[in-house]
């Protein structure tokens, strides 16, 4: 999630504003930043959210909507859009593993990828249960978590 | 009567499955969305959500109506971070629309199972609403299996339950903040990236959806270093169109 967070210091910098508390704030896991808690009335807020947030994202759910009203599944474009689709959801699964933020920075790579792999294994050797597999790599991450979080 | 012979009786002329009402379809779906590993997934990602609504300061309405809007957990993120920080919100709205852009590929290609015999832009756009990387990943595997008639309110009944499941852990993370240990803190950091890797390969059947998967994971460290959200373009577009291109190949040889 907060791996997608990468590019928003330079924006920030292009803007003129303070760059470093961007990466900070935004980190899901990070406690509170002394001093930087927010003081905004909960209306402008929602305002922010709808105008800043719920437009930019919905605009491209629509534009899709439109530009997709002639796929047809399994049709050549059909396949190469979710060859796309799925490439990109792939990608960001590994910039959360590979470049994270939060707690699980504590966590070697090595142990981060393990727990990835433990489960897939999971999954396979447990019936093809996705519940199976995430408990697997859950457990290993927070086995190194508890080794290597003070 | 007499049996055929080599039991070659005519298939039934009805459709297999029995008519289901739209409301029907809708509790299908709905049930479906609830009892699936998605919930846990969904749960645990927006626990840390609203755990960070609280430590920033960031109201928790504010939040509650982002998880039910703009329903795509990485935009969100960039929003809160970027407003806490102060950005300029032209700028923020940037950050938030270049992480989107991921959602077009997604919406273009479940597409075709989120229409009902009868086309409306209408219910098209209802659905295409709840497409994030949960609908998306479950969609492909369960919507193919739904008789037409069924699609659209299956898919909003689906939608409907993660959005609520999204929301409660939304509430949930914004009081249990703070008070949750840091190795389970840094184990719900795991849960999206480790369910999505598994959803995926379960998901996984064509030449074309292993090259894919593989094309995204290998590239994205290749590239990391690139700015600006080029990466996740050279992975995704690059990465996706080269398992394409090498994967319909293999396929259309067998």
């Amino acid at each position: 999630m907060s791996g997608l967070l990468s590019f928003l210091p330079d924006l920030a910098a292009l803007a003129g504003a303070p760059a470093t508390l961007a990466a900070a704030s935004a980190d899901a896991a990070a406690p509170a930043v002394p001093g930087a808690k927010l003081h905004m009335d909960a209306w402008s807020a929602v305002a922010i959210v709808i105008l800043v947030g719920f437009l930019p994202t919905e605009v491209w759910r629509m534009l899709a909507l439109i530009a997709g009203r002639q796929v047809e599944e399994g049709s050549e474009v059909f396949h190469w859009v979710k060859a796309v689709a799925t490439a990109l959801l792939a990608a960001v699964v590994a910039r959360l593993v590979f470049a994270p933020t939060g707690l699980i920075v504590a966590v070697p790579l090595a142990l981060r990828l393990a727990a990835l792999a433990g489960g897939v294994l999971g999954f396979y050797l447990v019936r093809r249960s996705v519940f199976a597999g995430v408990v697997v790599g859950e457990l290993i991450l927070i086995a190194a978590a508890a080794y290597y979080l003070p | 009567m007499n049996l055929p012979i080599g039991n070659l009786a005519p298939p039934p002329v009805e459709a297999p499955h029995p008519h289901r009402s739209a409301l029907a379809w809708f509790g299908l779906g709905l049930v479906r969305g609830v009892r699936s590993v998605a919930t846990v997934m969904l749960l645990g990602s927006f626990i840390g959500f609203g755990a960070l609504l609280e430590g920033v300061g960031f109201p928790l309405v504010a939040g509650l109506v982002s998880t039910l809007l703009i329903w795509a957990l990485p935009a969100q993120v960039i929003l809160v971070g970027g407003i806490v920080s102060g950005t300029a919100l032209p700028a923020v709205a940037l950050a938030v629309t270049l992480s989107s852009i991921r959602l077009l590929p997604m919406v273009v290609s479940l597409a075709p199972y989120m229409r009902g015999p009868r086309r409306s832009l209408v219910s098209e756009a209802a659905c295409a609403h709840f497409v994030a990387m949960t609908l998306w990943v479950e969609g492909l595997r369960l919507l193919p299996k739904v008789p037409g008639e069924g699609r659209v309110p299956y898919t909003l009944g689906l939608g409907h339950a993660y959005v609520v499941i999204s929301g409660a852990g939304t509430i949930a993370g914004y009081m249990l903040a703070g008070s949750v240990p840091g190795p389970l803190a840094a184990g719900l950091l795991l849960l999206t990236p480790l369910s999505f890797t598994v959803l995926m390969v379960r998901n996984a059947r064509a030449a074309t959806d292993w090259l894919a998967l593989g094309a995204g994971l290998v590239l994205m460290p290749l590239t990391m270093g690139l700015d600006g959200g080029l990466d996740l373009m050279i992975a995704g577009v690059g990465g996706g169109t080269l398992a394409y291109l090498v994967g319909r190949r293999l396929e259309k040889r067998r």
